[in-house]
């Protein structure tokens, strides 16, 4: 199947078609929001814990900020923040995967090993004591611990891929041809497995997406930054729900929900175009 | 010649000692590894207090940090294998063992539960979708699942609180039970407990019936495909002893295994449900010790929680083979 007719069967189906359009409304929110939001996000622009007006259409948070101008300036950095980590992550996965399936034998067994006992140690806790040994806590740290601790999971599919397709007869006709190694693993294997490392890929931004909201929901974002984990935590921190301010609690947790909605529907329409087995239900 | 059992349990064992041995030199090493003096941000405020520098200088020799980190790395280890993990610097005197003792049980019973109930129910579900061929209850179900299984356990605790604590409160939040039941062995202490658990459970069984259901899904997909069914339908088996004797066997057996590899994801989970929720679980104690830099209660947390999560997945591992009889008899994988 080639690019374009993989790309045109993705558009025909709808679970990618609702992904595809919760993630673009996204970014339009994170792009143009900031265009047009009639406040700074760091500003006292209004009373304190105001319900939703013509003015301020989210309310105002406990101090007087315009909950829409934090919002729209709070999904962009979490989208990022996910973005730069899933590819990090992925990167890592997928060259590991390449060598483990490729070379097999003892680097096999070490990485394998490795990956596995990443994935029974709990992430969380090390993470979380990471951040608060460091006090501060910077974004380029933050990207590269959720990476290191979270390739894990898409190793494993990555490589047992690796290990199917090094068996199929155009490796061999590569290898009789005399290619090397390195030519064969990146020019005959990693060509076929796009579709997984694509699907992979969303995977694990929504992975480490929920891993960077949940360190910023205890406090441990990244100074100076406005996220919608760091929206969450103070919401708590101030007590906004038990005032029952929806206006403020539900859009925040409804964009960090969409995120993780729009990742997982593209994914399913990936899953389905890509691996029409499945769809058979 | 060893038998095949023997060789698996020992695999087993071998990845279980390695794993606790990497875990614990991880904790070992972050606090050494960061810049400053760990002691002192152990103790943070307390060196500052009357009395606080000769108690400083006491632990220090006790820990042994004024010796080479080698030295430290293996008194480490010997002081862990007497079970003695000091003092929490935030609740001191008292110790890091005792005080993750008491809050152990909360969470290993809410986390056994909850892990048991949605295994079961999700597998339960994912097969019945598959294997009903119902199109519009299967759709329905496999979106449902999609939308519960990527969303975090606790964003969809703060949906369950905002709704059933806050808005119509029939739950109730911020504790293991309520402040006027007696802990003791009657109805009132264990409903107060049982109620207090509802939305915490219900937090992380929804999202991993979710998960659970996805997997059993694909792999009933899979198998429908495989030839050893198609040849029980044509050897003319009833539909009903494929599915017992066949299909579940055969897809059960990778379900078992992402049990034993989901523990420490959803230990992750569980650690911010319990603070979103206030239950007093090992979550709990662990963000509270982060908040007062009580670095020493967190390495202690994390040494228990390590050790519980390695445990229940060896256990998982070491049940595997009454499960699967493949491991037990001659033949390769």
């Amino acid at each position: 199947m080639t690019l374009l007719a993989t790309l045109k069967d993705l558009l025909r189906n709808n679970f990618f078609k609702v992904g595809l359009s919760i993630m673009v409304f996204l970014v339009l929110l994170s792009t143009v929001g900031p265009l047009v939001a009639p406040f700074k996000p760091d500003m006292a622009v209004g009373e304190f814990n105001l319900p939703p007006s013509l003015r301020h259409i989210l309310g105002t948070d406990p101090q007087g900020r315009d909950v829409f101008t934090i919002l729209v300036y709070s999904v962009g950095p979490s989208l990022m923040l996910g973005l730069m980590t899933g590819s990090i992550a992925t990167s890592i996965a997928f060259t590991l995967g390449l060598i483990a399936g490729f070379k097999r034998g003892l680097v096999d067994d070490l990485l394998t090993n490795l990956a596995n006992i990443l994935l029974v140690i709990p992430t969380l806790p090390i993470l979380v004591m990471l951040a608060s040994y460091t006090r501060i806590v910077t974004i380029p740290m933050m990207v590269l611990t959720i990476a290191v601790f979270t390739w894990a999971w898409t190793f494993r599919s990555l490589r047992s891929q690796v290990m199917s397709l090094r068996e199929r007869e155009f490796v061999n006709v590569a290898r009789v041809s005399g290619q090397g190694d390195l030519e064969i693993a990146f020019r005959e294997i990693a060509p076929n497995m796009l579709s997984l490392i694509a699907i992979s890929f969303i995977n694990i931004v929504g992975f480490v997406v929920a891993y960077e909201v949940g360190l910023e929901i205890i406090g441990l974002g990244p100074p100076n930054m406005s996220t919608l984990g760091t929206m969450l935590w103070w919401i708590s921190y101030t007590g906004g729900m038990a005032r029952g301010e929806w206006w403020w609690v539900f859009p925040t947790i409804g964009c960090v929900v969409a995120i993780f909605l729009g990742l997982q529907f593209m994914n399913m329409g990936l899953d389905r175009v890509l691996n029409p087995r499945l769809s058979k239900t | 010649m060893p038998s095949k059992l023997s060789l698996y349990v020992a695999k087993k064992l071998a990845f279980f000692v390695v794993t606790l041995f990497i875990a614990i030199s991880i904790n070992f090493f972050i606090p050494r590894l960061m810049p400053g003096d760990p002691l002192a941000h152990m103790m943070g405020q307390m060196t500052s207090r009357p009395g606080g520098r000769e108690q400083y200088e006491a632990f220090r020799k006790e820990f042994g940090l004024d010796k080479d980190l080698y030295t430290q790395y293996a008194l480490y280890w010997v002081n862990l294998l007497k079970g003695h993990l000091g003092p929490a610097f935030s609740a001191y005197p008292a110790n890091v063992e005792d005080i993750v003792m008491e809050r152990l049980p909360w969470t290993i019973g809410l986390l056994s539960v909850t892990t048991v109930i949605s295994w079961v129910i999700g597998n339960l579900l994912g097969g019945l979708v598959v294997w009903t061929g119902h199109k519009r209850l299967g759709l329905s179900m496999t979106v449902l699942a999609i939308v519960l299984n990527q969303v975090p356990f606790y964003i969809f605790a703060l949906i369950l609180i905002y709704l059933f604590a806050y808005i119509i409160p029939i739950f109730p939040l911020g504790s293991g039970y309520g402040v006027t039941v007696q802990v003791s062995f009657n109805w009132s202490y264990i409903s107060s407990v049982l109620l207090h658990a509802c939305l915490p459970a219900l937090s992380i069984v929804l999202v991993s019936i979710g998960m659970w259901l996805l997997g059993m899904r694909a792999m009933m997909i899979n198998i429908q495909e495989s030839d050893y069914l198609r040849f029980a339908q044509a050897k003319g088996l009833k539909r009903n002893t494929i599915l017992m004797k066949y299909a579940i066997r055969n897809t059960l057996l990778p379900q078992i295994t992402a049990l034993g590899m989901s523990l420490g994801f959803v230990m992750s989970g569980a650690l911010l449900v319990e603070y979103v929720f206030g239950y007093p679980g090992v979550g709990m104690l662990f963000i509270n010790a982060m908040n007062y830099r009580d670095y020493n209660l967190m390495q202690g947390v994390f040494f228990f929680t390590i050790v519980a999560v390695l445990a229940a997945n060896l256990l998982i591992d070491l049940l595997y083979p009454f499960i699967d009889p493949r491991i037990r008899t001659a033949g390769e994988e």
